[in-house]
């Protein structure tokens, strides 16, 4: 039976418009749009920004960036924005792009090819493996920067240079979560996912302005407020913030004197009856940190935990410590959220592991609505970093270096031999630029971030810095970092690459290649295997074409583990808006809850009745820990009496590369600041908007007074962005000594009108 | 394409102000078809809402009860930043950064704008 | 020959009334009212300027027509025999 040319295009032309009808009205637009759409593509991306991971669609004209619209098919963000992403497509073409390699030449930076700059940077790193040997270079890396460019950083320092320094800015951010995690339940990243909110009647925030740090997750809680008129937020935190206008209780905190809290809250848990026994039975350890201990032992270590010691550690009322306990007992689901109030502590695993006894006491895990729910501050520090083995002591996969067994299997995917991967960690973030400072390290490769803002106490760092040759692969121009580089080598930004991202939830999401890179600027993946290549590391690295290759073989780093990503190929990932692993196989939808019934490595013969198995601990239960509540490492004195703390706003990301180059975004807070309370200021003889003095033991600082009821009584709170007002030569960097995560969140100061 | 530059014809033969449906750099296109706004000389180290709070408080309140103030979308989103650009009456090219699915075809209705039909402060419908 | 398609869009209740009324425009077939005030129409034209112009006379001549969006285009000019069914 034949059927006419006309016939078939009209059915197809029927089918076409019949199919469009079946779509969210995203076709709905005017002809005018439509006519300006035919020459407009959008490529499904995700922000460049905060770990939420919203999807974005990047819009193409002319291969120009044409606009920006929040993904509406994304479950994340369901097309929301915040405003820091709303301007990514103008950031893209933002003046202080880098666009060729510069070099320094008799103490200037100059333009170079990318013949010389490479030669330069190979023959040096060469020159000094040789010398000193690997040890003396290193790599920092980012939580910003791509899965598959943070893999291939740590193939060439871990696998083939043969050094452990090879670390990356989630040490200042995550480390401790990660610390956290892997202590209470064996493995990192959180139990649940964002799916978890809208079943969830009881937040508690810690730690956390999750109004400016990760606003499209507020707006989720404000909807669920709204949608369960009976939901209630408790917040523990030292500021009022934007985050109060859907707070119900508000534990407004001494900064660094918490951990008492999460004691005593967990203290009249018990007393209260709102544990979970059976779930404590068959799926909870205990222990003091370094010996297991008995459930018993554990109570009576609660004792000297009253709401009153607590509260008086805290400066805070005690019965809003039984409050929020009760209100967290009664409830039948549960989710805490945290963020760097809590991990930029020296005692931020012990508080990550204090907030998991709380949810493991009631069994309020790997269920609707309940989870320990660690917010990652950056977009790719948990997919890229935590996940790739981005940090100095661990592997992809989950694995570490201090293990035989893992460095035999990721040896043979590196396909290098197992001896070339040290089985001693190297050194962590802060110790890295401290034996840069000594001299010990000589070489470093920095990949998409700014150390020599992002640093605590910088005035410690900086010079050692300055003397390390210096390689930085960034793609703006000026950066404090790059701008005391030796070599600067321009790179291809967001929406100039294709690459994964893996967000707060476990999602892993595709990143289209939408736009050519700009100027001269390339792929970082691209460098990073013409530097193993000119370092004569070529036959490990030549195989990789692009980044699918890269993400192929990291796929095979995963198979079998807790993190499982072998169902996430780059073909799956296009289609659909990511998947929460562990995800085995192509057919796998992606997992929910972990450590129960619907991971797939849930074991159910081991398990037999029990709910949750913690596979990825040797007798499958999770640790609750009887921590000490240790207080902040500089807490204030008679000389320095004011308590520092620092954090971010919301229009501002990190450094202000690409936040500071829209006059939008700068207008909200257009000059440095430090918010003073005003009972603080009244004391103080200081005015809103007079320029104040801040000095710390490491530093002095010039910036202007915001006075705001923010803050505690006694605290100042000093955003960190502005590169002309480095906030970080007056914090510490005293780090936490399982995370050696700095404690960027309290500090003692002075403080006087200038 | 022919047929492209037919429509392209129409489109500014019809004087459509309708500047595209997301946050795009076609904004200074067509701004030459309206009127060049221009804020006011004032102190410029510091924020809209540090003046507006005082001097506009309808219009502050307004905003800071609304989703939009809820959030943090500042003025900016749809005045521009006030010194390199300003516009009064708030420009409503960005909305569909976030709602692409309410765009409506203004030619053919009797409102021209967003803003029509919803208050750009209080974001409420019809008030 | 040029065949398109596209979704016409009507004011709230006018889809019915409106789709009467096309089905009076010639090289123009209205193949029913969808979701509320979608109207799926497919069109015939020899040049591409007709298709053009019968966006604009839609927008133009009929009340209660918001929006016309093309949803598909192609041209049977490259076939080499045309079979008649």
């Amino acid at each position: 039976m034949s059927i006419s040319r006309r016939n078939f295009l009209k059915a197809s032309a029927l089918t076409a418009a019949a199919a469009a009808i079946g779509v969210e009205p995203l076709h709905k637009s005017s002809v005018l749009a439509a006519a300006v759409q035919e020459s407009v593509v959008w490529y499904k991306s995700v922000c460049r920004f905060c770990g939420v991971g919203c999807g974005v669609m990047l819009g193409v004209k002319d291969g120009k960036p044409f606009g920006i619209k929040g993904d509406k098919e994304c479950p994340v963000n369901k097309g929301l924005l915040c405003v820091k992403g709303f301007y990514l497509h103008r950031m893209i073409t933002a003046k202080n792009r880098l666009l060729h390699p510069l070099v320094r030449k008799n103490g200037k930076l100059e333009k170079a090819s990318w013949d010389e700059a490479m030669d330069l940077v190979a023959s040096r790193f060469k020159e000094i493996l040789e010398k000193d040997g690997p040890n003396a270079l290193a790599y920092y890396g980012s939580g910003q920067a791509q899965t598959e460019e943070t893999y291939l950083a740590q193939r060439l320092f871990k696998g083939y240079i043969g050094t452990n320094n090879a670390d990356g800015n989630p040490r200042l951010c995550m480390a401790s979560a990660v610390g956290g995690y892997t202590t209470s339940f064996g493995a990192d990243e959180p139990i649940g996912t964002y799916k978890d909110i809208e079943h969830c009647n009881l937040f508690l925030i810690i730690g956390s302005n999750t109004a400016e740090a990760h606003p499209v997750i507020f707006d989720l809680l404000v909807q669920r407020k709204k949608d369960s008129p009976s939901c209630k937020i408790i917040f523990i935190d030292p500021r009022k913030t934007p985050t109060n206008r859907i707070v119900d209780l508000h534990l407004q905190v001494k900064p660094g004197y918490d951990l008492a809290i999460m004691h005593a809250i967990a203290r009249q848990l018990i007393k209260d009856g709102y544990t979970d026994e059976q779930f404590i039975k068959d799926s909870v350890n205990f222990s003091n940190g370094k010996d297991p201990i008995t459930y018993d032992d554990y109570k009576a270590f609660l004792e000297k935990y009253t709401p009153e010691y607590a509260a008086e550690q805290a400066d805070i009322n005690p019965a809003d410590i039984v409050k929020a306990a009760r209100m967290f007992g009664e409830s039948p689901t549960a989710m805490t959220m945290w963020c760097m109030g809590v991990n930029q502590r020296v005692a931020g695993v012990f508080l990550n592991n204090l907030i998991h006894n709380i949810h493991l006491l009631t069994g309020k895990l790997g269920k609707p609505g309940c989870d320990s729910f660690s917010l990652t501050g950056q977009p790719n520090a948990c997919g890229g970093v935590r996940e790739a083995g981005g940090l100095c002591h661990i592997l992809p996969g989950h694995r570490l270096v201090a293990n035989e067994q893992h460095r035999k299997v990721v040896a043979e995917i590196w396909k290098t031999s197992p001896d070339k991967i040290q089985p001693t960690p190297g050194k962590h973030t802060v110790a890295m630029f401290g034996a840069a400072a000594k001299g010990e390290i000589k070489g470093m490769y920095i990949l998409c971030t700014n150390p020599a803002q992002s640093l605590p106490n910088l005035n410690k760092y900086i010079p050692g810095m300055k003397d390390t040759f210096l390689v930085v692969a960034e793609s703006f121009y000026p950066t404090e970092t790059s701008k005391i580089a030796d070599v600067v080598l321009p790179v291809a930004f967001w929406g100039e690459k294709e690459g994964v991202y893996g967000c707060t939830e476990r999602r892993s999401q595709h990143l289209a290649k939408a736009l050519n890179p700009s100027g001269e600027s390339r792929w970082d993946g691209d460098v990073i295997v013409d530097l193993a290549k000119r370092m004569g590391y070529g036959k490990g690295f030549e195989h990789f074409k692009g980044p699918e290759d890269v993400w192929s073989e990291y796929q095979k780093t995963t198979a079998g583990t807790d993190m499982d990503l072998s169902g996430a190929t780059y073909d799956r990932l296009k289609k659909v808006r990511g998947l929460t692993w562990p995800v085995p196989d192509t057919s796998h939808p992606g997992t929910w809850h972990r450590f129960t019934e619907g991971d797939p490595y849930f074991p159910k013969d081991k398990a037999g009745n029990r709910r949750m198995y913690f596979y990825a601990k040797p007798d499958g239960k999770a640790v609750i820990f009887a921590r000490p509540d240790k207080g902040p490492e500089e807490p204030v004195s008679a000389e320095y009496p004011v308590v520092l703390t620092t954090g971010r706003i919301l229009e501002q990301w990190h450094t202000m590369t690409m936040t500071g180059q829209i006059p939008e975004l700068v207008r909200a807070n257009p000059v440095p600041y430090a918010e003073l309370n005003p009972d603080d200021a009244k004391l103080w003889g200081i005015k809103n908007r007079d320029k104040v003095k801040i000095t710390t033991r490491r530093g002095l600082l010039t910036v202007e007074a915001k006075v705001i009821d923010r803050t505690r009584k006694g605290t100042i709170f000093i955003p960190w962005h502005w590169p002309e007002s480095l906030t970080n030569i007056l914090t510490i960097d005293a780090v936490d000594p399982g995370s050696f995560e700095p404690e960027y969140k309290v500090a003692a100061c002075q403080v006087a009108k200038a | 394409m022919k047929r492209k530059f037919y429509l392209i014809l129409i489109i500014l033969s019809f004087g459509i102000l309708s500047a595209g449906f997301i946050n795009n750099t076609q904004s200074e296109n067509q701004n030459s078809l309206l009127l060049k706004d221009k804020h006011p000389k004032v102190d410029w180290t510091i924020g809209c809402t540090e003046c507006h709070e005082e001097i506009t408080p309808k219009v502050f309140k307004d905003w800071n009860m609304s989703k939009h103030g809820q959030v943090g979308f500042g003025c900016f989103i749809c005045h521009g930043d006030g010194q390199e650009e300003f516009n009064a009456k708030g420009k409503d090219n960005g909305c569909l950064g976030c709602h692409s699915a309410m765009e409506v075809n203004f030619k053919k209705t009797k409102v021209k704008s967003c803003f029509d039909c919803h208050n750009g402060h209080t974001l409420k419908f019809h008030n | 020959m040029i065949i398109a398609s596209m979704i016409v869009t009507t004011q709230k209740g006018m889809a019915e009334e409106v789709a009467l009324q096309l089905k009076r425009v010639p090289n123009l077939t209205t193949h029913g009212v969808y979701k509320g005030d979608n109207i799926i129409v497919v069109m015939e034209a020899e040049k591409e300027e007709e298709l053009v112009n019968m966006s604009r006379y839609l927008m133009n001549e009929f009340e209660g027509i918001l929006g016309t969006y093309p949803t598909f285009m192609a041209s049977e000019d490259e076939v080499d025999e045309i079979e008649e069914k």
